[in-house]
C-alpha cells in the first residue's frame, strides 16, 4: 500500500459540534465506578410522539422516569430482578448519574413515562450493566491452573481446600501460603458453592457445549495437565497431600459444573422487560437513589412558565446482629458487613410498607423477628 | 541465590499529534519533547548497560499511535528541525550566559545534549526509535508488549464488542508488522479491565497483561498471593497486579522522588522566563510563549525563589534514590518471600516520559538502578513477565476485578461531567462501523487496494478509532487544552459520519478523501475495517517479515563509567 501524500485541498475546519445522531431512541448504562452507574438516553421524534397521543393530557401529569431494576442474580442464572426504583428525570435531562448503595451488582433500566395513576410506559430498555467491586471477595477457595507455551491442549484445574487465609487480599499474602503450613488439601470438585464473579465469568467462556478446548489460552499458549513439577508448586512443596489430580477428560462446561455447581453452567440470562403500560410489582419496589445531574443543563426541573415541584423520599433502615448470622427483609437476605451491621436504603413512595425482619442466629438455634410498617401519606393541594 | 524479582514497566504513549496542515503545531511539540528527553535517554541507558554487561530486563509498551508517529518521515523531518533549533537557542544561551559561572555550564550542557541527541537520531538511529528499542528486544534486555491501537479506554468502548476488538486486534497486528513477532504481553490503556476483557486478548494471543493493584487484590476468589503473583483469567491470560509501594516512591508528589529539592524544576522553562523578542524564534509562531527544555532552576523548595540547577548533584541524588528503592524492594521482597511458596515479582509501572520529560534525572535513575541490582545485591533480579510465567506456570485462577489506574480507581475520570458526552457518539459511531463493515467489507475486501470505496471504509475505521483515543476525555477532565481535545473527538467523528454517508449514498470525493488519508494517516497500509468484523477477518501479518535481528554495531562496547564507584553506595 503506497503511502498517501498530500493534496493540497483544504478541509473544513473542525465541525463545532458533533454529527448528529440518527433519530432513534435509546437508553445505554455505563457502570462509573462500585456505587455509581451513568445513564444517557435519546428519544426519537417518532416515539415521542406516539406516547404523547397515547397519553393525551394525562402527560401534562406524569413523570418522565428512570426505572432501574436489579438483576445481579439474573445475570448469574436467576430471571427474577430482585429490587426496582425509579428516579425522576424531567423531560428535557438526557443522561444522569446514579449513585447505588451497594457494590458489584448489576441493573438494567427502563426509561419511559409514569403516569400520575402510576401506570409506567417504557420507551427504552437498556443493557444490563455490572459495578465492580469495591472490596476484596469473601471467597478464598483456591483454585490453579497451568498454562505453557507449549504443550497439549487440555484444561486442568486443581482446587485445594485450606484453612482460609487470614486477609489474603490485604498487603501481605495469606500466612496460610507459608511453605511450613501447608494447605490440607482435599478433592474437591464443587467446592464452589456460592454465585459470584469466577462462576459467570467461567461459565460465559465455557459454553453449553463446549470441548475442552474451548478454554482458549492464546495461540501459542496452552494448558496442560498437571505435571509433577506444577502440582509440587501448587501443592506448597507438599505434592504427597494433592488426593486429585491428572488430565481431565471432561468438556469445560462439565469441568464449570463441577467446580461451580450445576447454576454455574447457565449463560447471564436475559431478563424479560415488563410490558408497556404495567405497574411496578409491589415486591420490586425496593430501592432509592441519590440523584445528581451529569450537567446543570440537562437538569431541567420543569417547563417554562408553570411551575414545577416534585418531592421523593428515602428511607434508611440499619441495624446490627452477629457476624455470622442470617438476616430476612420480607423473606429476601440482607447483606451484613463484616462486624454483623447493615444498612438499607429503600424508596418511600405513598402508601403503607411492611418492613419485616428476621434474624437467625448463625448456629441456628435463636430467631428474632421484627415487624413493622412505615406509612408515607403525602399531603397534596393543587 | 535470588529471593524474588523486580519488574520495571514502562509505559511509553502519547496520542496521535501529527498535523501536516500546518507548519508548525504545538501539540506536535509532546512528541519532539518525549525524543529529547525521554526516548533518546532511555535508549542511552540501555546502550550503556549493555555495554557495560549489566544483566537487566525491563518491558515497556511503545503503543502503535505512538510508533506510528516515531515512523512518520514528517515528523522525523520536523523533529530534526525542532532539535536543530533547540541547538542554536543552547548556542545562544552560552554566549549569553558567559559571564555567568552557574549558568554557563548548564547553557553548555544543553547544547551538548541537544548535539548528542541529533547524532543519535540521524546516525545512530537512523531516524527510526522504534527499530532502536526493538533491537534491545532482540537481545533480551527489554520485552516490549503490545496496546489498544489508539489507546482506547477499553471499558467504556464495551458497547460495542467490536470497538473492543478492533482496539485490541489492530494494536496487536501492527505490533507484529513493527517488530517482526507475536506480542506476548499487552498494556491495557489506562489499566482498564472489566471482567470478559482477557478474553479479548486471548483471541489476540496475548499471555499477559497489567492491572493496577485492586484490579488484583478485589479479584473472585481472593488471591492468594496478593500482589505478588499472577493470577490466570478463565481465558487463560495472566494478569499482574502493580504494586503501591514502589509506585507511590516515585509516583507520589509529595513523597516521591522526583519532588527531590535537588532536581531540576520543570515549570521555570526560558521559553517563559526570557525577554520575548529574544526567545520569539523559538516559542510558537503565533505569538505565544512555550517550553523549550531549557530550564535552569532546581526545584529548590516550595518557593518561588528558585536557585541554579546543579547537575552532579542531582545525579547524586539520583543514584541514592536508585539505592533506597533497591532496598526497600529488597526488604518487600524478603518479607513476601518468607510467606510464599514461590519468588515474589514485584510489579513497578510508570509512564515511560515520567523518566526524563517530568523527571529529568529519572533515566539516571534507572541506569543506577539497573546497575545496583546487578552488582550490589543478591537479593533479587530484575525480571519480565513472561519469563516469570515460564518459571511459574501454574498460578490462581481468579476473575479480576474491573479497575483502572486512574484516579479513584475506575472510569472516574474518562466518563464524568466534563466528557461523558462523547460516549453517545463513540457508541453509535463504533455500531455504524460495525454495520458497515458487515454490509459492506465482504465486497470490498476483493477490490484492488486503490478503489475508492475500499480506502473509504478503511478511512472510516482509521477516523473513529482516532476519536476514541482515551487522551481526549483524560484532557477534557484535566482542563488544560480542552479546545483542542474536543476538536480532535469532532473532527474525527465528522469525518467517520462523512465517510459513512459517501458510502452509503456511494458518493465518495476521491480528492477529499486523499487528503484526509494524508493527515489521518496511522495505519495507512492496514485493512482498518476488518477488525470491526466479528471475529475480525484479518490475516495476521506474517512476523517473519521483519525478523529478529541484530544491528551491527548498535550497542558498542564502552568503558564503564559507573561501575568502579557508584555514588551513594
Amino acid at each position: 500500500m503506497p503511502r498517501p501524500q498530500p493534496t493540497g485541498k483544504s478541509l473544513a475546519p473542525a465541525p463545532e459540534t458533533v454529527p448528529q445522531l440518527c433519530d432513534a431512541t435509546q437508553l445505554v448504562l455505563m457502570p462509573q465506578a462500585p456505587h455509581t452507574i451513568h445513564a444517557y438516553w435519546d428519544f426519537s421524534r417518532k416515539d415521542l410522539d406516539k406516547i404523547k397521543s397515547k397519553l393525551g393530557d394525562r402527560l401534562a401529569k406524569s413523570a418522565y422516569v428512570l426505572r432501574m431494576h436489579e438483576v445481579t442474580d439474573a445475570a448469574s442464572g436467576g430471571r427474577k430482578p430482585r429490587r426496582a426504583f425509579d428516579i425522576s428525570v424531567g423531560p428535557e435531562a438526557r443522561s444522569w448519574y446514579i449513585n447505588l448503595w451497594v457494590d458489584h451488582v448489576s441493573y438494567r433500566a427502563d426509561i419511559g413515562v409514569r403516569t400520575a395513576a402510576g401506570r409506567f410506559y417504557p420507551l427504552a430498555h437498556s443493557n444490563v450493566a455490572t459495578t465492580p467491586r469495591a472490596g476484596a471477595s469473601g471467597r478464598s477457595e483456591v483454585m490453579w491452573l497451568e498454562v505453557r507455551e507449549r504443550g497439549r491442549r487440555q484444561p486442568f484445574v486443581l482446587t485445594l481446600r485450606s484453612r482460609p487465609p487470614a486477609a489474603a487480599h490485604a498487603r501481605g499474602a495469606a500466612p496460610d501460603a507459608h511453605p511450613s503450613t501447608p494447605p490440607v488439601m482435599a478433592a474437591v470438585w464443587g467446592g464452589m458453592a456460592a454465585a459470584g464473579n469466577a462462576r459467570e465469568e467461567t461459565a460465559r467462556h465455557a459454553g453449553p457445549a463446549a470441548p475442552a478446548t474451548a478454554i482458549e489460552s492464546p495461540s501459542d499458549a496452552n494448558m496442560t495437565p498437571a505435571s509433577d513439577a506444577a502440582r509440587a508448586q501448587a501443592a506448597g512443596n507438599e505434592p504427597a497431600e494433592v488426593v486429585s489430580h491428572g488430565p481431565l477428560n471432561l468438556t469445560l462446561d462439565e469441568i464449570v459444573v463441577r467446580l461451580f455447581g450445576a447454576a454455574g453452567s447457565a449463560h447471564a440470562a436475559a431478563v424479560p422487560a415488563p410490558a408497556a403500560g404495567s405497574p411496578m410489582p409491589p415486591s420490586t419496589s425496593w430501592g432509592g437513589a441519590s440523584e445528581w445531574s451529569a450537567g446543570g443543563s440537562e437538569q431541567r426541573l420543569g417547563h417554562k412558565g408553570k411551575f414545577f415541584f416534585e418531592i421523593d423520599a428515602e428511607l434508611l433502615v440499619y441495624g446490627r446482629t452477629e457476624p455470622d448470622a442470617q438476616v430476612l427483609l420480607n423473606n429476601e437476605p440482607v447483606l451484613l458487613r463484616p462486624d454483623g451491621s447493615f444498612s438499607l436504603r429503600c424508596a418511600l413512595p405513598d402508601g403503607a410498607i411492611p418492613l419485616d425482619f428476621s434474624a437467625l442466629s448463625g448456629r441456628g438455634d435463636a430467631r428474632r423477628i421484627s415487624t413493622s410498617v412505615v406509612r408515607a401519606p403525602t399531603q397534596r393541594e393543587s | 541465590m535470588h529471593k524474588g524479582y523486580l519488574c520495571l514497566f514502562l509505559h511509553a504513549h502519547l496520542p496521535f499529534v501529527r498535523h501536516p496542515e500546518e507548519e508548525i503545531f504545538l501539540e506536535e511539540n509532546w512528541l519532539f519533547e518525549a525524543i529529547t528527553e525521554t526516548y533518546l535517554p532511555l535508549l542511552d541507558v540501555f546502550e550503556r548497560l549493555v555495554a557495560d554487561g549489566v544483566y537487566f530486563r525491563i518491558t515497556m509498551s511503545l503503543t502503535p499511535a505512538l510508533a506510528s508517529m516515531l515512523l512518520d518521515p514528517l515528523l522525523q523531518d520536523r523533529y530534526i528541525r525542532h532539535i536543530d533549533r533547540l541547538i542554536e537557542l543552547a548556542g545562544k544561551e552560552a554566549q549569553r550566559t558567559a559571564h555567568h559561572p552557574e549558568y554557563r555550564p548548564l547553557a553548555e550542557m544543553y547544547h551538548r545534549r541537544f548535539m548528542e541527541a541529533k547524532d543519535a537520531f540521524v546516525n545512530r538511529y537512523r531516524r527510526d526509535l522504534t527499530a532502536a528499542f526493538k533491537k534491545f528486544q532482540d537481545l533480551g534486555n527489554l520485552e516490549i508488549v503490545a496496546s489498544c491501537a489508539t489507546h482506547g479506554f477499553l471499558p467504556n468502548l464495551r458497547i460495542n464488542p467490536q470497538s473492543v476488538r478492533a482496539q485490541v486486534h489492530m494494536g496487536a497486528d501492527y505490533y507484529r508488522r513493527i517488530f517482526g513477532r507475536d506480542p506476548k504481553g499487552f498494556w491495557l490503556p489506562e489499566c482498564g479491565y472489566y471482567p470478559g476483557l482477557d478474553r479479548v486478548l486471548g483471541e489476540a494471543g496475548i499471555r499477559y497483561f497489567f492491572l493496577d493493584s485492586h484490579g488484583i487484590l478485589n479479584a473472585d476468589p481472593a488471591p492468594r498471593y496478593s500482589v505478588y503473583a499472577p493470577v490466570y483469567c478463565p481465558s487463560g491470560v495472566a494478569a499482574f497486579g502493580r504494586d503501591w509501594e514502589s509506585s507511590k516512591q516515585v509516583w507520589s508528589s509529595k513523597e516521591g522522588y522526583p519532588g527531590d529539592i535537588d532536581y531540576r524544576e520543570y515549570y521555570r522553562d526560558i521559553g517563559w522566563e526570557l525577554d520575548y523578542d529574544y526567545i520569539k524564534p523559538y516559542v510558537h509562531p503565533d505569538g505565544f510563549r512555550t517550553n523549550t527544555g531549557i530550564k535552569y532552576w532546581r526545584i529548590t523548595g516550595d518557593t518561588e525563589s528558585k536557585e541554579p540547577y546543579r547537575p552532579d548533584a542531582a545525579r547524586e541524588k539520583a543514584a541514592r534514590h536508585a539505592g533506597n528503592f533497591m532496598f526497600n524492594r529488597e526488604r518487600q521482597i524478603e518479607h513476601q518471600a518468607g510467606l510464599m511458596d514461590r519468588r515474589p515479582i514485584v510489579v513497578a509501572p510508570y509512564d515511560a516520559e515520567l523518566f526524563g520529560h517530568w523527571w529529568y534525572e529519572g533515566p539516571q535513575f534507572i541506569d543506577f538502578l539497573m546497575r545496583k541490582i546487578h552488582f550490589d545485591q543478591r537479593t533479587l533480579r530484575t525480571v519480565t513477565p513472561s519469563e516469570y510465567l515460564a518459571e511459574y506456570p501454574v498460578n490462581m485462577l481468579a476473575v479480576p476485578s474491573e479497575s483502572s489506574w486512574g484516579y479513584k480507581g475506575y472510569a472516574e475520570y474518562w466518563l464524568e461531567g466534563s466528557n461523558d458526552w462523547i460516549w453517545r457518539h463513540m457508541h453509535a459511531q463504533g455500531k455504524r462501523m460495525a454495520d458497515l463493515a458487515r454490509d459492506l467489507w465482504p465486497r470490498l475486501r476483493d477490490r484492488p487496494r486503490d478503489d475508492v470505496r475500499r480506502r473509504a471504509i478503511n478511512q472510516a475505521a482509521r477516523e473513529l478509532v482516532l476519536a476514541e483515543s482515551s487522551d481526549w476525555p483524560f484532557i477534557m477532565k484535566t482542563g488544560t487544552m480542552v479546545p483542542y481535545a474536543q476538536r480532535r473527538v469532532k473532527e474525527h467523528l465528522g469525518r467517520f459520519a462523512t465517510l459513512a454517508d459517501g458510502l452509503i449514498k456511494g458518493d465518495i470525493d476521491d480528492e477529499w478523501l486523499r487528503e484526509v488519508e494524508w493527515r489521518d494517516i496511522i495505519f495507512y497500509d492496514m485493512d482498518c475495517a476488518a477488525y470491526y468484523l466479528d471475529p475480525p477477518a484479518v490475516t495476521p501479518p506474517d512476523v517473519r517479515t521483519r525478523a529478529p535481528k541484530i544491528a551491527a554495531g548498535l550497542v558498542k562496547k564502552r568503558k564503564s563509567r559507573n561501575t568502579k564507584r557508584i555514588p551513594g553506595k
